[in-house]
């Protein structure tokens, strides 16, 4: 069944599209993830126009955190202060990343920074993911004990200024790298569709050892807030959310994260982070393929105004 | 557009002056096309035919008939990808003022076999010939092909021959397709009518192009009220996510 997307202006096929929004979602659902990262990459591949692939997966992922997160204040496991200074600062990080966005859209770099990111975080980040949990995996096959962290232990990050309390994560710490981290990840969320999370689980628990039964709703509330900002800025800014599609793939979106959560539950923790670790690192192989390798067609168009 | 105006003056002229002249009647199946949800294409139907009276010359090598469909213009920039440090960067660019967002031209016989080159481009017709704002001949030809090339292959760029039919030797009609990705606005269609390689009849009517119903109100809304618009889908994405949450609650 065909449907034309009124922002988009082209037609689609519901189910194709539908069938993307579930098979991130399930993927989403089993790691644990939003999935934005995986999305965004398979609409621009599949020819939707980077603008609104980019600015139409932040609703979707809207959708998704919220179902999350909902679950997650159910059991009370939402630390809303730390959420909200997080939210905060994004703000001002998704503020500067739309406005970033529309300025490169004007002057045709729009496409090229969003593959040179993509290769970049995803590439990085795959490749230490991998590398992490392939050696965990090694460690518990030779029957040695994963090295635990002491949750009293403290790094450099716990000697900066500006402190604040958070009780309910039971935290003394500085403002100064909340702040980097919501406003870095509010402004390449808002640049490139993606949530975040992938980036911020880990950063809460590693650099702010931030207790892991709150980290997942906490870091759900936060990725939430700012992709709700990032749904308004590019309504605003470059008009490209396509509320059509956003609503397809939200359904697809819902129903996979359900499957692919109740697959979750079956699979070991090294596993599972091996497995994201290679999705992550693929996409970012794909985009460097598709930086490097001679374009099919050199030339490509844009509408400056009509 | 002046010149296009100038020519439609000119052609009416043409149709008025005695003798030698003939008139051309010519009507399009629908002055208005709907894009709705499940539009995925649609075929607009040009006939016409040629009206001719006792002291008309005769014509034994037979008219020829151009039906041009032309979408309103846009500007539109042309960018050449360059390797740069290893990888494919947009460097160079050639700005197009009145680029037809939609242009196809349906003939009796190849363009060129009907009449030359100079009338061609003074009427713009072909897309060798049509003029997108900036003439061709000013080193721009890459980005000129480029253009034409990327929207034949998008469907919003035609050149057909052999489409116009010739029922009788002066009724023709011709069914110019309309994508699903056809734009909206104000189309013209121009028919123009040959005779032994010279314009003899000008006609031209308009077409709308619009998007109806739901799409139509996303479209207006999202171009008029932003804000709202960014509030309502963040609602929305809001309740499905709520809903998913309690349709499929495990805890």
């Amino acid at each position: 069944m065909e449907i034309y997307l009124p922002i988009a202006e082209t037609p689609v096929n519901v189910f194709v599209i539908f069938a993307m929004g579930g098979a991130v979602g399930f993927v989403g659902g089993l790691l644990g993830i939003g999935g934005g990262f995986l999305l965004t990459p398979l609409l621009i591949f599949s020819g939707i126009p980077a603008a609104v692939a980019v600015a139409t997966v932040a609703p979707q992922i809207v959708a998704s955190s919220t179902s999350g997160a909902f679950s997650y204040f159910r059991r009370k496991a939402i630390d809303f202060k730390l959420a909200g200074v997080l939210f905060a600062t994004g703000t001002v990080g998704s503020a500067l990343g739309a406005w970033l966005f529309d300025t490169l859209g004007r002057t045709g770099t729009l496409d090229l920074v969003i593959s040179l990111c993509y290769m970049i975080f995803l590439g990085t980040i795959g490749a230490i993911m991998l590398w992490e949990a392939v050696r965990s995996m090694l460690r518990s096959r030779r029957g040695e004990a994963p090295a635990l962290r002491r949750p009293g232990q403290h790094n450099w990050i716990h000697g900066l200024p500006f402190k604040i309390r958070f009780r309910r994560s039971r935290l003394y710490v500085s403002l100064l790298p909340i702040a980097v981290l919501g406003g870095g990840i509010g402004f390449l969320g808002t640049l490139l569709g993606i949530g975040g999370g992938f980036i911020l689980v880990p950063a809460l628990i590693y650099l702010l050892r931030v207790p892991t039964s709150i980290v997942i709703g906490t870091s759900l509330l936060q990725t939430l807030g700012t992709m709700a900002t990032a749904t308004v800025l590019h309504s605003v800014g470059t008009g490209t959310v396509d509320a059509v599609l956003a609503l397809i793939l939200m359904i697809g979106g819902v129903i996979g994260a359900q499957f692919g959560a109740q697959m979750g539950l079956k699979l070991r923790g090294e596993v599972l982070r091996g497995l994201m670790g290679l999705l992550v690192l693929t996409v970012g192989i794909r985009f460097a393929v598709e930086l490097v390798a001679v374009p099919r067609d050199l030339f490509s168009l844009a509408v400056l105004s009509w | 557009m002046v010149r296009r105006l100038a020519l439609a003056l000119l052609a009416a002229l043409a149709t008025a002056a005695p003798a030698t002249a003939e008139t051309l009647v010519a009507s399009v199946s629908s002055s208005r096309i709907e894009i709705s949800s499940d539009f995925t294409g649609t075929t607009l139907v040009v006939f016409g035919v040629v009206e001719r009276d006792a002291r008309t010359v005769a014509r034994p090598g037979g008219y020829d008939v151009v039906v041009v469909v032309r979408g309103p213009d846009e500007e539109v920039v042309a960018r050449r990808k360059q390797r740069t440090f290893g990888i494919w960067v947009n460097r160079e660019s050639e700005r197009f003022p009145e680029a037809p967002s939609f242009y196809s031209v349906d003939s009796t016989r190849p363009l060129d076999e009907i009449t030359s080159p100079e009338i061609l481009s003074a009427h713009d017709l072909g897309l060798r010939y049509a003029d997108f704002g900036r003439g061709p001949g000013q080193g721009n030809e890459p980005f000129r092909d480029a253009l034409v090339r990327i929207r034949e292959s998008a469907g919003l760029f035609a050149e057909r021959a052999g489409t116009v039919t010739m029922l009788t030797p002066t009724f023709f009609q011709v069914g110019v397709p309309l994508p699903g990705t056809v734009p909206d606005g104000r189309f013209t269609v121009e028919i123009s009518l040959f005779g032994d390689g010279a314009l003899l009849a000008h006609n031209v009517a308009d077409l709308a192009v619009e998007k109806t119903g739901f799409e139509d109100a996303v479209h207006v809304i999202a171009g008029e009220q932003p804000l709202l618009y960014g509030f309502v889908v963040v609602a929305m994405a809001i309740f499905a996510g709520w809903l998913g949450g309690v349709v499929f609650r495990r805890d």
